[in-house]
């Protein structure tokens, strides 16, 4: 019981922190945070991309702009909190695994193409 | 015949073996209960009794409720999907594989296989972590050699 609850305090903590640096800090002006090691050697763009820059616009309130920057990251944000807050008592089913794979490599694609529709997905 | 502590804390009989049998088969009594012989001063559960053992065989394992307990094998689903998202590393696709293949072969009942895929996704996940922290102090090297501008469009 002790162990659980410091983890959960810990985790609180850091998530905390976290957000209060991404919250104060825009990552389109500060160059504080750790850049994407993919787009930082081959300039493609990878599914993560964007997801700081998407998450100080939804700190502070502006989903749009969120999601402008990586629609992916932040619909997948709902899914993550729950399976944190569920740790470990939750099971998905492998198919919803594979779903969710196939949908980042497919997103990561995709916004890559330089062809206008698609050009929405790159941050 | 014997006494019996209930659950309430209230002292009951002296009642026979029988009327045990039927109290351990409605609840009111159990393995643990603590019991006194008649005619002895001691208090023990109801199980260290010699002449009761016949009212807990040996082979009444607990009930299994529906299916088995899912086995704790951790698909670490949750850091691999922060490493591919909020990490920006390729490498966390190789975790998500395992992560389901984590699931994939529990529900098979493959439990050796699953923690062997678990072990995959583990070290997946710490190497998309650590390569991370490498390029993030590699970059911080090249701020000086005119990276900075391309640090600013990454992440």
């Amino acid at each position: 019981m002790v162990t659980d609850r410091a983890r959960a305090i810990g985790t609180t903590a850091i998530v905390a922190v976290i957000a209060a640096i991404i919250f104060v800090f825009d990552p389109t002006r500060i160059g504080i945070f750790p850049p994407c090691p993919l787009h930082e050697y081959t300039g493609l763009w990878c599914p993560g991309c964007g997801s700081t820059r998407a998450l100080h616009q939804l700190l502070h309130g502006h989903l749009l702009m969120a999601f402008r920057f990586n629609p992916l990251a932040i619909s997948l944000l709902p899914l993550v909190g729950y399976l944190v807050l569920r740790r470990g008592h939750v099971t998905m089913k492998p198919v919803w695994i594979w779903t969710l794979l196939a949908t980042v490599v497919i997103f990561g694609v995709l916004r890559n193409i330089p062809v206008y529709p698609l050009t929405l997905l790159a941050p | 015949m014997f006494k019996i502590i209930g659950a309430d804390g209230q002292t009951y009989g002296p009642v026979s073996v029988e009327q045990l049998r039927q109290w351990i088969a409605e609840g009111r009594a159990n393995a643990q209960t603590q019991a006194q012989a008649e005619g002895s001063a001691e208090w023990k559960p109801l199980s260290q009794f010699a002449e009761l053992a016949s009212l807990f065989p040996p082979s009444a394992a607990p009930p299994t409720v529906g299916r088995a307990p899912q086995p704790p094998v951790p698909n670490y689903l949750v850091p691999a999907i922060l490493c591919t998202i909020f990490c920006c590393l390729p490498f966390g696709i190789p975790a998500i594989v395992f992560a389901a293949q984590v699931s994939a072969k529990l529900q098979a009942g493959n439990v050796s296989g699953a923690m062997e895929s678990s072990r995959k996704a583990r070290m997946w996940c710490w190497i998309a972590f650590w390569l991370g922290i490498v390029s993030t102090i590699l970059s911080i090297g090249l701020v000086g050699m005119g990276g900075w501008h391309r640090r600013l469009r990454g992440w």
